[in-house]
């Protein structure tokens, strides 16, 4: 259950909801130089990662009889980033060239690929405090956004809305058509043509729910999913 | 990326799950090539080959081990199923069973597989599955086994069922083979009717079209429902029906510990009216009526079976219509065979001329008959009573079903209410001599109960009052209080209407004391010190409440009623006396002396008869008046004199029936012969002559002469015309009262309306006759209370104030 805000955390918690943490498991990412082992506990990363919950499952697969997952293509600073999540609930970014933005974009790849929900949605919404909190607008941001990936995701939901509402013509005309995904920009236009009787105090991504979110019914928001 | 290098690498890691190697697979490589390929666009053409992939390996591999459990010899077995059971059933069995082991294997297998496959294509579903709404990869696969496996044909062989079909043969045939007593593996067919519940008739996955419902359960119940049906013929010829009952329950029972270790849960209630159906429904109304059916079951005290006829029908209908008409059936049989069996009891009616004495004999059997057809009334109720407290649960439906019946056949003797009455009288007068308190509470209860089933309130009230009267005035009554009891039980049953009068005749008796204590002291008081004073005990009774037959009891003899009985001096003297006393109390009221009704207590001296050695004889004797101004005429008559019944009457003025009923006692019956008779015969004749019987010898100094028939017996016929027209009268008062009654409120009202209405109000009396309602209108309306609307559509009346 989600703290109640006006009141400082408990100190004093019942031994029956300790968090459950599990066995460790090994995770090793990247190749050659650059690779990283990392420690973590079972129960923390299958609770937020349906790819490693299908990986450890029983003694289905090699990394589950062998208690280690390798991730040869993916980068041990992106796996650290969710390997914070899961311990704290919060989003840590690295500088990105490209700005904060930019690697918001990114680690959110890393989440979509990984099946965790709620690193996905920590991310969407650290994007939408950036905006509501910075005097400049990026605008590269789709760019990092596979093709394939889903349409209805908070992301692209989010991205759209934002280039609706605050791209100058300047960067509507600097629009990469060949880079852009083909969904964002299919929806960016739905969305300019629906847009057109939006007024300005209708900003969704300046409340704090679950406007952008991907868990949908089923799943549990991840603000609800930290309690320590 | 190229597809085919990736799609390649998948592919044969997918050979290796189906082929049970995969825990050397690493599910990141697998993943991530999946992933890739979803994220390059391809979602669409990864979808297909997995599907493909899924329908080679099940319309190859699986599809043989399946058929080759299969052998022909299974097929023909189960195909020609009227064979089946006979020779070779234990082969049939196993290889049954064979082919549900492997069917169960390779359904178990799939999932295993597909959930393994979901695993590794998880971003295919999430991401393409879910943007393009295909179903998912293992919702399809489920498909592909429903349509390469259950819908495949052994051999490619048309004119055979599919596996499908195959497989609800199978499991019928084993469903059989556990009716018939056998055990089977309840966990195979278990495992197989899962794996038709996880699939759909087609891939609409809506709850209706799951193939356990479309394909299964639709055979099974037809099955079953041929199986009941043999087995219902079956045991309705060869076993008893509590036996059936039995029977049915176990099996049902069965049926549903069936769907619960063997099929599905959802199936009981279908099963169930199935059974029901088939052994209950459409058998109830044979099984209950069959030879030992719930007639038997009643006469023979079967108790258990009862119930579970009750048990059995309540199942089907809450009303039990089939057990309910049936109870009525027999409860109006048994009661009308009561009925038939205390008039036979009652024999014919005396003959007008026969003998006075043995018509009275005749008179007392019938008393006893109708005593003993209300003590048979309450055996019978008692019986049903209990049965229906111990077999029928106290239903409610059933004692609604019982309590008609019980009043239709004691309402369908014409004499019930007389009888009911005499029967209370029995009790007030000896049935409750030595009885504890309880006792006599329970034959209150009972005397209560059969009350509440008599139509004709009206009549046992008018019979209660004759006979309550008798008991009060005779001092027959064994407790006042018991009788106190009695009124204030009816009061309560009944209301106040209904006992205001017997209420009055208890006051009347209270009232009469007082007037003879006060009366005593009267005359004491007077100074009157008359040592052979008579003393005098008196009832007034006031004769609107008192029934008219004690007060009048030759209404026939008008004329001589009219004739005022003669009393010797002494006794006139203590009538004026009294009737100054009372006057002084109550002005203004009547006393009609009624001679008939009041005893006397006579001292008679017998003289010495030396030719038969007897010496001076005092008797005190109790007769009635007439019987004492009938006595006294002998004490002036010298010795040897005598007196015909025509000077007897000339000198006393009482009326003729009453003064051949006296004298009869007096002169004919043997123990009690004060006068003698010439000619000695029963019969009194106008010109036979009386003696004082000098030589009576009693064996105790007090005699009791009784007059005929005094008590409360049955009637006669004449009597019963007499209370018919009586009640008819009263009847016809309480109907104009009800309809003025209505009237006055209602103003106006149809014909139809204000009948109903009487009929209503009227009910806790008596059942009003329709054309006595119509002919009590027509009289209201000629005397103005009541006219016709004339241009009314329906006949309709208008109060007139």
């Amino acid at each position: 259950m989600a703290e109640d805000e006006d009141r400082p955390r408990k100190v004093r918690r019942l031994a029956s909801s300790k968090p459950k943490l599990g066995r460790m498991v090994t995770v090793s990412v990247g190749t050659g130089d650059k690779a990283r082992d990392f420690y973590l506990h079972e129960d923390p990363i299958i609770e937020h990662s349906d790819f490693f919950k299908a990986a450890l499952a029983g003694n289905r697969w090699q990394e589950g009889t062998e208690r280690k997952v390798l991730l040869p293509e993916d980068e041990p600073e992106e796996f650290e980033g969710f390997q914070c999540f899961v311990y704290s609930g919060l989003t840590f970014l690295l500088n990105h060239p490209d700005g904060e933005c930019s690697s918001i974009v990114h680690a959110w790849s890393f989440a979509d690929k990984l099946q965790s929900c709620s690193y996905k949605d920590a991310l969407t919404d650290s994007l939408a405090l950036k905006v509501a909190t910075s005097a400049k607008t990026p605008v590269g941001m789709q760019y990092g956004i596979a093709d394939g990936s889903s349409v209805s995701a908070g992301l692209t939901r989010l991205l759209v809305d934002l280039a609706i509402c605050y791209w100058t013509i300047g960067a509507f005309e600097k629009l990469d058509l060949e880079a852009a995904p083909k969904t964002f920009v299919r929806k960016l236009l739905v969305g300019l043509a629906e847009d057109r009787t939006r007024t300005n105090e209708d900003k969704p991504w300046l409340n704090e729910d679950c406007h952008y979110h991907d868990h949908g019914e089923e799943k549990p928001c991840y603000k609800t999913m930290f309690t320590y | 990326m190229d597809f085919e290098q990736t799609w390649a690498i998948l592919a044969s890691a997918f050979t290796q799950i189906h082929e049970k190697q995969a825990s050397k697979l690493s599910f990141e490589e697998l993943y991530r090539n999946a992933y890739k390929i979803v994220l390059k666009k391809k979602g669409d053409e990864l979808y297909l080959r997995v599907a493909e992939f899924e329908r080679d390996w099940l319309s190859s591999e699986i599809e043989r081990r399946i058929h080759k459990e299969l052998p022909p010899q299974l097929m023909n077995a189960l195909q020609g199923r009227s064979s089946a059971g006979s020779v070779g059933d234990d082969q049939v069995r196993t290889q049954g069973e064979r082919f549900l082991r492997q069917l169960k294997l390779a359904w178990e297998d799939h999932q295993t597989c597909m959930s393994m496959l979901t695993d590794v294509l998880m971003y295919m579903d999430r991401v393409y599955c879910a943007d393009t709404r295909r179903p998912s990869i293992f919702t399809t696969a489920m498909s592909l086994f429903r349509d390469c496996i259950l819908r495949s044909h052994v051999r490619g062989d048309d004119s055979w069922p599919d596996i499908c079909g195959t497989l609800n043969h199978v499991i019928l045939d084993q469903i059989r083979m556990e009716r018939d007593g056998d055990f089977i593996d309840k966990h195979l067919i278990k495992a197989n009717v899962y794996m038709l519940e996880g699939l759909y008739d087609s891939h609409h996955e809506v709850e209706e079209e799951k193939l356990y419902l479309t394909s299964f359960e639709y055979e099974f119940l037809a099955s079953s429902a041929e199986f009941y049906r043999a087995l219902g013929d079956r045991l309705l010829k060869e076993s008893d029906a509590g036996q059936y009952c039995r029977e049915t329950r176990k099996r049902i029972d069965e049926e549903n510990d069936r769907c619960r270790s063997t099929l599905l849960e959802s199936t009981t209630p279908k099963i169930q009216k199935v059974v029901e159906d088939e052994l209950i429904r459409y058998r109830m109304k044979d099984l209950i009526e069959s030879e030992s059916g719930v007639r038997f079951m009643i006469t023979n005290e079967r108790h258990d079976d009862l119930a579970l006829v009750f048990d059995l029908e309540a199942r089907v209908d809450p009303r039990k219509p089939e057990l309910t008409k049936a109870l009525q059936k027999i409860i109006l049989e048994m009661g009308t065979n009561l009925n038939d069996a205390a008039q036979l009891g009652a024999a014919a009616e005396a003959p007008e001329d026969r003998a006075k004495a043995p018509a009275d004999k005749l008179v007392n059997q019938q008393t006893v008959a109708a005593l003993k057809w209300v003590e048979d009334v309450l055996e019978l109720k008692d019986k049903f009573d209990a049965m229906w407290k111990q077999s029928f649960q106290s239903d409610q439906t059933i004692h609604t079903a019982i309590m008609r019946s019980s009043a239709e056949f004691i309402n369908s003797h014409p004499r019930c209410a007389e009888y009911m009455s005499l029967f209370i009288d029995d009790n007030m007068k000896k049935g409750i001599k030595g009885k504890t308190e309880l006792e006599i509470e329970a034959l209150l209860n009972k005397a209560i109960v059969l009350l509440r089933y008599v139509q004709e309130k009206d009549v046992f009230e008018l019979y209660y009052k004759k006979h309550l009267g008798k008991r009060l005035l005779m001092g027959r009554s064994l407790s006042i209080d018991v009788e106190k009891q009695m009124i204030f039980r009816m009061k309560m049953e009944l209301g106040n209407n209904f006992t205001a009068k017997l209420e009055g005749m208890f006051k009347d008796m209270t009232l009469s004391e007082e007037l003879t204590a006060g009366y005593k002291g009267y005359v004491a008081r007077l100074g009157d010190a008359d040592p052979r004073r008579i003393d005098l005990a008196i009832n007034v009774l006031t004769s609107m409440t008192w029934p008219v037959e004690t007060t009048n009891s030759a209404p026939d003899d008008a004329r001589e009623s009219r004739l005022k009985t003669i009393y010797p001096p002494a006794m006139e003297r203590i009538r004026q006396g009294f009737e100054n006393y009372y006057k002084e109390k109550y002005s203004g009221r009547m006393l009609d002396w009624k001679g008939n009704m009041g005893t006397v207590d006579v001292k008679v001296t017998f003289p010495k008869v030396p030719s038969k050695g007897f010496k001076e004889r005092r008797h005190e004797l109790n007769v009635s008046t007439y019987a004492m101004l009938i006595l006294l005429l002998f004490n002036d008559l010298p010795s040897g004199a005598s007196l015909s019944l025509e000077e007897i009457q000339a000198r006393t003025n009482i009326p003729t029936n009453e003064l051949v009923r006296n004298l009869q006692s007096l002169a004919v019956a043997p123990k009690t012969r004060i006068l003698l008779k010439e000619p000695m015969s029963k019969d009194v004749k106008d010109t036979d002559k009386f003696f004082f019987n000098e030589g009576f010898m009693g064996k105790f100094h007090k005699v009791k002469i009784g007059i005929v028939s005094a008590g409360n017996r049955i009637e006669n016929d004449r009597e019963r015309v007499e209370t018919e027209k009586k009640n008819n009268d009263s009847r016809g008062y309480a109907i104009e009262a009800a309809v003025v009654r209505i009237m006055k409120q209602r103003k106006e009202l149809s014909h139809q309306q204000l009948v109903t209405e009487t009929i209503t109000q009227l009910n806790s009396q008596f059942k009003p006759d329709v054309n006595m309602i119509k002919k009590r209108i027509e009289s209201l309306i000629e005397r103005e209370y009541l006219e016709r609307i004339e241009d009314s559509p329906s006949s309709s009346y208008r109060y007139l104030a």
